[in-house]
């Protein structure tokens, strides 16, 4: 018995060296290479947007649609037509052209390339903007902001990491500076609070007590500042234009420099079954110029160095054109553009056949993905977190680090 | 022989937890043990003084929380300073309308969340449960009737539990009926638990003939096809953790009943309400009574169950059996109590309002008409994200964006009287640090304050 013991303790050393061992050599693996980050920044392109018509193109097929393909800063990256304005940033972004989703339902399509899970009832996974806001210092500002859209939900990383979710910009300022004016009030909260918080020894009521202290602070914090976008040059303003998502594109940026963690500005439209190319024209249109002066900026102010930008929705779109020059839902196929924050830029991960049917290599996973997005913020793709009732859960689904998109 | 003798003895320990216990049925006369026999038996193995019962304001604060969802009224908290029969109020507050709209809402988050997912509708369950609880069915009835659901979601609300949960409707019945968690097993064998994948597989078989067809835009109906369950070799018949297997081809309606018998649903409900009421479980995890969560009374748990069997399962009566216990109006922990006392019911754990407790409590207390879409507004700010599981009643869930929206709600006082805004809010009058700290604000901040206090947003 004491000797089954001691084989025991020795065995479960030694597992543990070995475990220190293999973290070391991915640690090394990329150490140097790739710094990691700080922030991210995903545009979601909500309805499922259609890689063939943006940075996937497949002249002269059938499959190809109408716009022609431009040459961009990157020798051998040609994109759509319509994207004029990022083919000019193409050196700092990457395309994963091979990437594969299971989801072809728009639900489940954006539970997927949210959590990195496909959804099971009973089992709800954090977004990776409440991940990575778990994981990262804190900070007086909320961490996890989504722009004109609902946010996905924090689960097990707790109501501390839910998403800070802004429709309107000017409201959510004027709410705060609300608080702000009366915050003597708040004071009044704690003052009357104090006697049963004393009294009262809960984990809750600390809880609590740190939750109106948090909204305390926020109101004193370069937060409100930055919600201001009338705050930036008439210059700068004209450059991501006078669209919704030019101005939240304009926001997520100085929301960065604040210091939030991670930003998702939405798009939505881009569930193209009829009329996909006029559709897709105009949405290109909304995206070009809001998105590369963003890339513009952050690389002029030396944040894109430690922030990823993610452009990405629920799923591809099928190559095949639809009686009402539509097309339909094709998870096979979900086009991801990635950079910045360590990530290198210029580069194209995978390929697809001919007319844009298949896959042609070993495809990447949305784990791959995510892997590669949590590696950059020093998590581990196996990574133990813990559920609400108590099951251990990896951080990815067995995700693997795209390391074409990390290495020199 | 080694693993035949290892399977047979698993078979053994699950029969055993599942077996009906009618001979500790038979033993359990009205004159036998008590919640605070039982509770004081086990405080002094322990060596543990359980606290004074509370105040009669602190009561009455607590058991309109629990019972009807929000603050006692001045007239409620006047009357009962006439008369503080504790046995008296708990009575008539089970007899009030707003205990079934309360509970109602409560188990309908429980159930199926606050999201109208899978074409389900939350509302229309609500208004059913609501129903059954007025017509006081019996909670093994009730669960019946939800395994067993057929018809429109339009018309009937209970066929929402299970179109909420069509995906894996095992699973969720599994663990709000009989606290058997299979979601684990889905994958693979739980290292510690003795549910299984195949458990899992054989168990979910019970809803190989549910159908689900759209009937009209958001209506749809819920039926069984029997060419789906008629005829199934016996090795691919559905099977109970009991290893029990139907005889007829509604299969449903034989899982219904062999949920509803067996020993872990009487349980379970048991350890609910307990916990509903008491805001931690005999067994912590109110849906989980896996191994690894030992209850932290055996007998009181034992005891329960076989009450809520005697009492054939009527919901006021386990109600009205715990309110009136010492455990239930026990003063809460203060920062001098350990642990095992709270978890041991020696004192009372606090528990925040939930959000519908928290609205309607402000409503109340500061004569505020809320219309039904602003009330609800109100209520999504303090549930954090509506994607989450709402099992697990008293979890706290206001992220800072929702405690930020209430902190900005306009809100006026309905008196001038420092007193009597005192007493609709907390239930009691100002201390003279209360209104040493008030002093130079006006009314309203005052109420402002109040409704936001951590005093208001917990029951204790």
């Amino acid at each position: 018995m004491i000797r089954f013991d001691r084989r025991q303790m020795l065995s479960g050393a030694l597992g543990g060296m070995f475990a220190f061992a293999a973290s070391r050599q991915l640690d090394g693996l990329f150490a140097g290479e790739a710094p990691l980050s700080k922030r991210c920044i995903v545009l979601w392109m909500d309805g499922g947007p259609s890689q063939l018509d943006t940075f996937d193109l497949k002249p002269g097929k059938r499959t190809g649609g109408e716009f022609k393909p431009i040459p961009t800063v990157s020798p051998d990256i040609i994109i759509s037509e319509t994207l004029p304005f990022i083919s000019k940033h193409m050196d700092k972004l990457s395309i994963i052209r091979n990437l594969t989703s299971s989801e072809g339902d728009h639900d489940r399509g954006n539970h997927y390339m949210h959590t990195g899970f496909a959804p099971v009832p009973s089992f709800p996974r954090p977004a990776a903007g409440s991940i990575i806001s778990r994981h990262t210092a804190e900070t007086d500002i909320p961490k996890y902001v989504v722009l004109g859209g609902r946010g996905y939900g924090p689960a097990y990383m707790g109501p501390d990491h839910a998403p800070f979710v802004i429709e309107d910009a000017n409201q959510a300022r004027e709410l705060l500076n609300d608080l702000r004016r009366r915050r003597n009030r708040l004071g009044l909260v704690k003052s009357l609070s104090a006697e049963f918080e004393a009294k009262h020894s809960d984990p809750m009521v600390a809880r609590r007590n740190t939750m109106v202290r948090r909204v305390e602070t926020i109101v004193t914090t370069n937060f409100i500042d930055a919600l201001n976008v009338n705050l930036e040059p008439e210059s700068t303003r004209g450059r991501y234009g006078n669209s919704t998502f030019g101005q939240n594109c304009l926001l997520a940026r100085r929301l960065l420099e604040s210091g939030v963690r991670f930003v998702e500005v939405q798009l939505g439209g881009w569930d193209t079954h009829e009329n996909n190319f006029n559709a897709v024209r105009q949405l290109c249109e909304e995206l070009d110029r809001p998105w590369a002066s963003l890339m513009e900026d952050l690389a002029a102010s030396g944040l894109l160095d430690e922030t990823i930008v993610i452009w990405m929705g629920e799923f591809g779109r099928t190559p095949q054109i639809n009686g009402t020059n539509g097309r339909d839902h094709f998870p096979n196929v979900s086009p991801v553009v990635i950079g910045g924050g360590g990530i290198r830029g210029g580069r194209v991960v995978g390929k697809t056949n001919g007319d844009g049917t298949e896959i042609e290599d070993e495809p990447t996973r949305v784990a791959d993905l995510f892997a590669t997005l949590l590696h950059q913020f020093a998590i581990k793709p196996d990574q133990e977190f813990t559920t609400d009732f108590g099951s251990p859960t990896k951080a990815t689904e067995d995700g693997k680090v795209i390391v074409e998109l990390l290495q020199g | 022989m080694m693993t035949s003798s290892l399977a047979s003895l698993t078979t053994l320990v699950r029969w055993i937890a599942f077996a009906c216990c009618s001979c500790s049925c038979a033993l359990a006369v009205s004159a036998g043990p008590s919640i605070d026999a039982i509770l004081s038996e086990e405080h002094a193995r322990r060596s543990i003084t359980a606290s004074a019962v509370c105040s009669d304001e602190v009561f009455l604060r607590r058991i309109t929380l629990d019972l009807a969802g929000r603050v006692p009224s001045l007239d409620e908290i006047r009357q009962f300073q006439a008369d503080p029969n504790r046995a008296a109020k708990i009575d008539r507050l089970l007899e009030s309308e707003e205990f079934a709209a309360s509970w109602s809402e409560t188990w309908t988050a429980m159930l199926v969340g606050y999201e109208d997912a899978n074409d389900s509708d939350p509302k229309a369950l609500r208004a059913w449960l609501e129903n059954a609880l007025n017509k006081r069915t019996p909670y093994d009835k009730i669960a019946q009737q939800l395994i067993t659901a057929r018809g429109q979601s339009a018309l009937d609300g209970h066929v929402s539990f299970l179109l909420r949960h069509r995906d894996e409707p095992a699973v969720r019945v599994s663990r709000i009926f009989l606290g058997v968690r299979l979601d684990c097993a889905r994958c693979h064998d739980h290292p510690f638990d003795r549910w299984t994948q195949a458990d899992f597989e054989s168990v979910s078989r019970f809803f190989d003939g549910m159908e689900i067809r759209e009937v009209a835009e958001r209506n749809m109906e819920l039926f069984d096809r029997t060419e789906n369950t008629r005829r199934v070799p016996k090795d691919a018949l559905p099977r109970f953790f009991t290893s029990s297997t139907p005889k007829t081809a509604m299969w449903r309606d034989e899982f219904a009943l062999f949920v509803t018998s067996c020993k872990p649903f009487a349980r379970t409900y048991a350890n609910r309400i307990w916990y509903q009421l008491m805001g931690c479980g005999i067994v912590a995890t109110p849906d989980d009574f896996s191994r690894d969560n030992k209850p932290a009374s055996r007998e009181l748990l034992d005891f329960l169950t076989d009450k809520a069997r005697e009492q054939r399962f009527d919901i006021r009566a386990m109600i009205r059996l715990i309110c009136n216990s010492a455990a239930y109006q026990r003063q809460t922990a203060s920062t001098a109590n350990s642990p095992s006392e709270i978890e041991l019911f020696a004192v009372r754990k606090i528990k925040p309002l939930t959000s519908e407790q928290l609205v309607d409590s402000i409503a109340q207390s500061l004569d505020m008409a809320l219309a039904i879409d602003r009330r609800e507004e109100l209520i999504r700010w303090g549930i954090g994200d509506v994607d989450e599981d709402f099992s697990e009643t008293h979890r706290y869930r206001e992220s800072v964006q929702g405690l930020m929206m209430r902190l900005t709600l306009g809100l006026k006082s309905p008196t001038p009287s420092m007193d009597e805004l005192f007493l609709r809010t907390l239930g009691r009058a100002p201390t003279d640090d209360d209104i040493a700290a008030c002093t130079g604000f006006a009314i309203d901040d005052v109420a402002f304050a109040l409704v936001n206090s951590s005093e208001f947003f917990f029951n204790h």
